[in-house]
């Protein structure tokens, strides 16, 4: 057993350990329940809040620390260069990984890639996505989507529907939301999604849209390379 | 009364109308520098016409009363708020007498020989608009801020008063004008005669009251955002609201004003202006100074409400009763000593 | 200047009696302060300038505002103010007293031998009459005795309101103190009667140290 060796807390012991323990206890905690008594005996009397001890009355006209903070803000009024984005004339980049609005991606001939399995449409937890199902004019499947509709008033952007897409045909992208001044503009449809990330976006992120190159965004204040 | 006096009325009051609107700007640009953005850019070069177009938002704006307000308090409040610290101007000289002709213009609009003491009795009266204003809304936030504002107003009265009792004893005088006359000339042929050398103590004690006369951070207590949503002026919206902002910014720089005519030598600067020349050029040059030196206060105001927090509010009162009138005390019987030797 | 004269003596008079008859206070204060305007531009029609400012910035700038916040503060409801606790008799007596006022003013004012000529007609004011210096050596010079008085005078009135506004808190700070050291006796005595466990023990230990050794 150990536990003699440990000093043991001043209410559990005999009166003859108890000296230097509860003395030195009781020099700590004596000042406290005074100050409370104080506070309570006299209820009208405001709570003063006493200086911490051991200032000078110099130091409590805080003369110093005020000038002190008037030339920190000073230094930032003059010499430091606003953190800020002049948005929307700068915008910063998103991460490459964001999850904004969705593209059908096409292979070199301009084909969209989807076969119309429907998995993205049952993946789909908001049920924003619909498809009408066609037999493909290609000779390569068997399947395409005649129509496909997306309700971006309902997308959560979650992404499942990129998840379950077997043949990579539907990605989210880091566009942000679009806004329209009327409902049916936020159906977009196959032509629609199939162009919905054009050049100049895709030149926006170096290493091209969806792909993770070099370390992500990290998005903190502060760092100056992101501001153009 | 002379056409010159009804030109010089006007001239002064298109200047004093034309600073809230620059301040609105300094204050949104300062802060906004201060805290690492760029403020106001969009309307105008650099943000410049922003308070055109508050202006433009404040007046078109829905006016909404509260269901339970005391309707004549309510629409007097805002009134109030303006007009008794625009008045106290007329007793500031912006300049230096010019001749022209045979006649001498003053750059005043009236030299009363109580000069302090009416702009003392004026700004006294701008705690109504804040108190009534507070009252009328039928609201707990106004209320509260109402009644910071009068017991935080009355205190510091006291102290302000004081300090410029003090000043008082030192000029041998009442009137603004002389005052200013008086700190034209050179100390040991270096220092300008301002009274701020003279009485600094005194100058410290008026700076930190007028502060809270304004109810400008560090002594915002009666807005107090944080706390009391708006304070006073929560239930206010539309350009009633505005004039509660503008005489906010009268108020500053009549204080403004105020404190560089008694510390800080009025009109004058040694070497750019004359006190024996009441020649045009001289009289412009010295209006121009006094501007620039108001303008300084000004941004100092900025500066301090975005540097230093708010204090709490018995650290206020704590502050105004057991420090600052004990000191503006101590003061008026040193310089009253010092008169006597 | 006679005209300025009427408006402000007519305004002080509409608004004080605006003052004793709004059932609300604080528009009575509001009307109040109205008054004071108005006499203070008689003040100032009068030459009295320095008295003008004084009682716009002692009046109307500092003690109103205090009537204001007392009133702001007890924030009285339209039923408290709807209430009538005024004694039977008084607004008997009042107005008769006030008819006996206004006839004896009316008296000395309007008719009666006093007032053949203009009151203080044969008395032109001094030079200097209401400047700031003239005012400060009247006081100072002519009537230090009678002006050190009244202020011991209002001294003593602050003294007076500082005992009786306070005396509560002292006696309550008294009994508080007492409700403490009582407490302390107690704590002692359970200590001292023997080991009831830790709590005890602690509690006594952290309050005495001096007795736990």
């Amino acid at each position: 057993m150990k536990a003699p060796e440990h000093p043991s807390p001043a209410g559990l012991v005999g009166p003859a350990q108890t000296s230097a323990a509860a003395g030195a206890a009781a020099s700590g905690a004596a000042g406290e329940p005074a100050a409370h008594g104080a506070a309570e005996g006299e209820p009208d009397e405001e709570p003063e809040s006493e200086p911490p001890p051991g200032r000078s009355w110099v130091e409590r006209l805080y003369l110093r620390e005020i000038a002190s903070g008037l030339a920190r803000t000073f230094r930032h009024l003059v010499l430091e260069r606003p953190f800020t984005t002049d948005y929307p004339d700068e915008q910063l980049p998103y991460n490459p990984r964001a999850r904004g609005e969705h593209i059908l991606k096409v292979d070199e001939q301009g084909r969209e890639k989807c076969v119309a399995c429907l998995l993205c449409e049952a993946a789909c937890p908001s049920k924003c996505i619909r498809i009408v199902v066609g037999p493909s004019p290609w000779p390569d499947r068997e399947r395409y989507p005649v129509e496909f509709e997306i309700d971006m008033l309902r997308c959560i952007y979650c992404g499942y529907c990129e998840d379950a897409c077997p043949c990579d045909a539907i990605e989210l992208t880091p566009k942000p939301y679009s806004v329209y001044d009327n409902r049916e503009a936020y159906i977009y449809d196959k032509e629609k999604l199939k162009n919905n990330y054009p050049q100049d976006w895709r030149e926006r992120f170096s290493g091209g849209y969806g792909k993770l190159t070099g370390p992500p965004y990290r998005g903190e204040g502060g760092d100056r390379s992101l501001i153009r | 009364m002379s056409i010159w006096a009804l030109l010089v009325i006007v001239g002064i009051l298109l200047i004093v109308l034309h600073i809230p609107p620059g301040m609105i700007w300094a204050e949104r640009k300062v802060a906004a520098r201060i805290q690492g953005r760029w403020g106001p850019t969009r309307v105008g070069p650099f943000g410049l016409l922003q308070p055109l177009a508050d202006a433009v938002k404040l007046l078109t704006k829905e006016e909404v009363i509260p269901r339970g307000a005391e309707r004549p308090l309510y629409y007097m409040g805002p009134l109030l708020a303006f007009v008794p610290g625009a008045l106290a101007l007329a007793v500031v000289p912006f300049g230096h007498d010019m001749r022209v002709g045979d006649t001498v213009i003053q750059l005043q609009i009236a030299d009363l020989h109580v000069g302090v003491l009416f702009v003392l009795a004026l700004t006294s009266l701008a705690v109504y608009g804040l108190a009534f204003g507070g009252w009328s809304s039928d609201s707990k936030y106004p209320l509260l801020g109402g009644l910071r504002s009068s017991a935080q107003m009355v205190s510091y009265e006291v102290a302000l008063g004081l300090a410029v009792v003090a000043v008082i004893m030192s000029a041998g005088t009442v009137s603004i004008r002389e005052m200013v006359l008086a700190q034209q000339e050179l100390l040991f042929g270096f220092l300008p005669a301002w009274n701020v050398f003279f009485q600094p103590v005194a100058a410290l004690i008026f700076l930190v009251a007028a502060f809270a006369e304004n109810n400008r951070l560090p002594f915002d207590m009666p807005e107090a955002e944080a706390e009391l949503v708006g304070g006073y002026h929560t239930e206010y919206s539309g350009m009633k609201f505005g004039m509660f902002f503008l005489g906010e910014y009268v108020a500053m720089t009549v204080m403004s004003a105020v404190m560089v005519s008694l510390f800080f030598g009025g009109w004058g600067l040694p070497g750019l202006t004359d006190p024996h020349d009441t020649s045009v050029g001289n009289a412009l040059v010295s209006a121009a100074v006094f501007l620039v030196k108001v303008a300084a206060l000004l941004f100092f105001y900025i500066w301090v409400r975005w540097t230093l927090p708010r204090f709490r509010y018995d650290q206020l009162m704590r502050l105004g009763w057991k420090v600052l009138i004990p000191l503006a005390l101590a003061n008026v019987v040193v310089t009253g000593l010092f008169g006597v030797l | 200047m006679d005209v300025l004269f009427l408006v402000a003596a007519a305004s002080a008079v509409f608004c004080s009696l605006m003052v004793v008859s709004r059932r609300n206070p604080i528009y009575s204060a509001a009307w109040m302060m109205g008054a004071l305007a108005s006499v203070a531009v008689v003040f100032a029609l009068l030459q009295a300038t320095f008295l003008a400012v004084i009682q716009v910035l002692l009046y109307a700038g500092a003690i109103m505002v205090l009537f204001l916040f007392v009133i702001m503060l007890l924030n009285p409801t339209p039923a408290d103010l709807a209430r009538e606790d005024v004694p039977a008799g008084q607004r008997v007596l009042a107005t008769a007293l006030a008819a006996v006022l206004l006839g004896v003013l009316g008296w000395v004012f309007l008719g009666g031998e006093p007032a053949a000529a203009p009151p203080f007609a044969d008395r032109p004011a001094p030079v200097g009459f209401g400047d700031t210096a003239y005012f400060g050596s009247t006081i100072y010079d002519e009537y230090l005795v009678a002006f050190e008085l009244i202020s011991l005078v209002i001294l003593a009135a602050i003294a007076a309101v500082v005992l009786v506004g306070k005396r509560r808190l002292l006696i309550g700070g008294i009994e508080a103190r007492a409700e403490r050291e009582r407490q302390l006796a107690q704590a002692r005595a359970r200590a001292a009667s023997g080991p009831e466990g830790r709590g005890a023990e602690r509690t006594a230990a952290e309050e005495e140290p001096v007795h736990a050794h």
